[in-house]
């Protein structure tokens, strides 16, 4: 018994993994029973069980697309602020390649169908790439804190999206929206399946990739992995690129569940919650450690406690404060982990 | 006053730093503490400060016996400790400083600015016999004066015995007088002074005493009068250590790195020397001489340097670290927990990552490519771990550096740089450290040790360069090469004569 509790104290303390699965695990038992018991049958209750946690991943599917880049930003020991701000300008600028007014850029281009489709979708992540390259290299070469640096990018990619979308309403000719859209049977899985892919692709450039170590020793000890002959500036230049992608994905996936993008709003609030997760998910904030998977279940964590919150009935307004909290509790058990 | 230390030992663990030390500072007196590095002045010095207690002996002020539990209670009693390495606020005015942590508060809480600047121009004018403005803000300050404002704030305290750390190291000639003036009319008015210094030139033109440590234990005391710095050099190194000598000649290769009138404006000048394949050449000097600069710039590390370099008879020049890597330099760099540790990678990772490139497979990192190179390399370095996916911080400092040693191995450097290759690594590592840079060399490496111990110079190297100040001040090789000859030319007490 004591031996088991040794076992436990030592993974809490030194797996944030650990603590943060055990955490969503706690989290999923009382969201199951929030569902409640009030079904004719088990089939009912099961469909209901099912549709409720894939509305949870398809809802937090977005925001978890952009912690992903998010994660490899602060492991570099950065911090990317802009990528709401960036979501809404690639979003907007694929919403001006595909418009199905017929002003759309690709079918001026003289492109039909979904080639369309395939080369808005290839210039919106180049753009979200430039936006991104953009923030690494006023950091990696400009020598400027990134919390400065993306400040200032996201308040000019917001106001500038702005000024350019006033009086112009694009939206997604309808046969495009099948690419978030589609259904499988009554449900909507592609949010999904993307952020899954997504996060399977990242998780293998973090840890198997000659790239993955270069970003944690940048964020571990820049110093030394300097002196190692690391390029650190083009280390640090590719986190933001790689940051800047993945928004831009996430934009597209976003602009084709709705069909449209409100310019002011869209995105909005992004840059915090995926900071959120990424800290709950047990990345350290200055760098030099974290994971993926943390990450996606810092993502499940707020998500399913979003949902909770939602099923209990505690007003919205309330919401945001739990989430607060669940962010400061998660830094302080990774201070635990520093002092030990 | 008079400060005497009474039989002192001191133990850290099992090992001994310093036995049976018995002296004694009075005021008027300006004491010259002399010996090598690890020679136990700084030991001495912290028990005076506060810092810990001695394990037996006892220290009298004025004969009446005194414990010092911490900083604050040594400098009650009237004794300052200024350190090294200075830590100015300097974004504060000079008077500010000077009263940093125990301000003059009015009634309401308020500072009373007026009555410090005015105590603060009274002891840097009348006291100290200094033009230093106290309203001056501390970041417009020389070093010298910085650490005038340093010895005012002593005086403030009323410190009857002020202690110097090396206060000269990183000044200029000029400055240098400044502060000897300074320490002249603390002399005067009674103070006394405990001066640690290297530079033993100054040591005989400023101290009246001198009390020189070797290994922890008094070697030789008294009245500076009558002893000069060839003397005092000896005295420091003790005449058996100088007879020691290291691995014969070997026979080496061609040249591969040739460097030619190397400089940095203010950090070094005229810096020239060649280094050929199987060598290893030492560079030594004291605190402060440029020498890890001359590398750092040869690494790409710092920009800007002039001069020529040939590198295995091409022109090179040092851009980034990388493109330095990319011609075969290696660059084992001082502080390794700052400089070459990657606290969050494994052991196989920073055994690994200077060359993590050469392990990939369609673009992933093969782990079983990494894992037989680690093993090639490093296997028989006796490196002791547990797993190799353990953090290399578990491992002790001298297994932390035999797996940075075997990083670079990994690249098959044509030049490896070692700067303190074995700083803060036992005894027994640092042995097998040694061996490992001799195996090294003796597979064809150019090898250049850096390193402030002459033991170490002497028990590597064939061939040693002296620095001072920025410049090579001699070259010492064969039976020439020996710790007072090294002493004496870093210190200044004699010129430099190419042996």
């Amino acid at each position: 018994m004591k031996k088991a509790l040794l076992w436990f104290v030592k993974q809490w303390s030194e797996r944030p993994l650990f603590s943060t699965g055990l955490a969503l695990l706690a989290m999923i038992i009382i969201q199951t029973a929030a569902l409640g018991t009030n079904y004719a049958s088990f089939g009912e209750w099961l469909s209901a069980f099912c549709v409720n946690w894939i509305n949870v991943l398809r809802n937090n599917a977005n925001v978890g697309i952009v912690a992903l880049g998010m994660t490899f930003v602060i492991i570099s020991g950065g911090i990317d602020l802009a990528v709401g701000s960036t979501l809404a300008m690639a979003g907007a600028l694929f919403l001006l390649m595909v418009d199905g007014s017929g002003h759309g850029w690709m079918a001026a281009a003289g492109l039909s169908g979904w080639w369309i489709f395939i080369g808005a979708f290839f210039c919106t992540i180049l753009c979200g790439a430039l936006l991104g390259g953009l923030n690494g290299v006023l950091v990696a070469n400009g020598g400027i804190p990134p919390f400065i640096v993306t400040l200032g990018t996201m308040k000019c990619f917001r106001s500038v999206t702005q000024y350019f979308m006033q009086g112009r309403t694009p939206t997604v000719p309808k046969e495009f929206l099948a690419f978030s859209s589609l259904q499988f049977g009554s449900t909507m899985l592609m949010p999904i399946i993307y952020w899954l892919l997504a996060a399977v692709l990242l998780h293998i450039l973090y840890r198997k990739t000659v790239f993955g170590s270069h970003v944690i020793a940048v964020g571990s000890n820049e110093k030394a992995a300097k002196l190692t002959g690391i390029n650190v500036r083009s280390v640090k230049r590719w986190v933001y690129i790689l940051s800047g992608m993945l928004v831009a994905f996430a934009s597209i996936i976003q602009v084709c569940r709705i069909g449209s993008m409100d310019y002011s709003n869209a995105g909005a609030g992004y840059e915090m919650d995926a900071i959120a997760a990424v800290i709950v998910g047990g990345t350290r904030m200055s760098g030099g450690r974290g994971s993926i998977l943390g990450t996606v279940l810092g993502v499940l964590i707020i998500g399913v406690m979003n949902n909770l919150l939602n099923l209990m009935g505690v007003p919205p307004f309330l919401r945001e404060a739990f989430k607060g909290v669940i962010v400061i509790v998660a830094v302080l058990l990774q201070k635990k982990e520093a002092t030990s | 006053m008079i400060v005497s230390f009474e039989h002192i030992c001191k133990n850290f663990g099992s090992t001994e730093v310093l036995h049976d030390v018995s002296l004694s500072v009075s005021g008027g007196q300006i004491l010259a503490l002399l010996g090598e590095n690890g020679a136990g002045k700084s030991t001495l010095m912290n028990i005076l400060g506060g810092l810990f207690p001695p394990s037996s002996g006892r220290i009298l002020l004025d004969g009446v016996p005194v414990k010092f539990r911490s900083p604050e209670d040594s400098i009650r009693h009237g004794i300052a400790f200024i350190h090294q390495e200075l830590n100015p606020v300097n974004d504060l005015r000079v008077y500010e400083n000077i009263y940093l942590g125990r301000e003059l508060r009015g009634r309401l809480g308020f500072l009373k600015r007026k009555a410090m600047a005015s105590r603060a121009r009274e002891i840097l004018g009348t006291m100290l016999g200094t033009d230093i403005d106290e309203q001056a803000f501390m970041r417009t300050l020389g070093a010298s004066q910085k650490q005038i404002v340093e010895i005012a704030r002593a005086l403030l305290c009323e410190a009857k015995i002020i202690i110097m750390d090396e206060p000269t190291t990183s000044l200029a000639g000029h400055e240098i007088d400044m502060i000897f003036n300074v320490v002249r009319t603390l002399r005067s008015q009674g103070v006394g002074i405990i001066f640690i210094s290297h530079k033993l030139n100054e040591v005989t033109a400023l101290c009246t005493d001198m009390v020189v440590l070797r290994n922890g234990a008094v070697v030789a005391s008294g009245p500076m009068a009558g002893t000069d710095a060839e003397a005092l050099s000896e005295a420091i190194v003790g005449h058996e250590l100088s007879q020691m000598r290291r691995s014969t000649p070997g026979a080496y290769g061609d040249v591969v790195l040739a460097c030619e009138g190397l400089s940095l404006p203010g950090v070094f000048s005229d810096v020239s020397f060649q280094v050929r394949s199987g060598e290893i050449l030492g560079i030594t000097g004291l605190l402060g001489d440029g020498r890890s600069e001359v590398f750092r710039c040869l690494f790409g590390d710092i920009r800007g340097y002039k001069g020529r370099v040939t590198l295995c008879g091409k022109p090179y020049r040092g851009k980034t670290p990388k493109s330095a890597v990319s011609h075969g330099m290696a660059y084992v760099p001082s502080n390794r927990k700052e400089n070459a540790i990657v606290p969050d990678l494994s052991v196989l990772n920073n055994g690994t990552l200077a060359t993590l490139r050469q392990y990939c497979r369609w673009g992933l990192v093969c782990r079983r490519l990494q894992h037989s190179a680690f093993q090639d390399m490093g296997g028989d370095f006796h490196i002791k771990y547990h797993r190799e996916d353990d953090m290399i911080t578990t491992l002790s400092g001298g297994n932390q550096q035999k797996v940075i040693l075997t990083r670079w191995l990994n690249a098959h450097p044509r030049v490896l740089i070692l700067d303190n290759p074995t700083q803060g690594v036992d005894i027994g590592a640092k042995q097998e450290i040694y061996d490992i840079i001799r195996k090294i060399a003796g597979e064809g490496v150019a090898v250049v040790v850096l390193s402030g111990e002459g033991q170490e110079i002497l028990r590597l190297c064939e061939r040693a360069l002296v620095m001072v100040h920025g410049r090579i001040a001699g070259e010492l090789s064969g039976d020439a090469l020996t710790e007072s000859a090294i002493m004496a030319l870093a210190t200044g007490a004699r010129n430099g004569a190419i042996a």
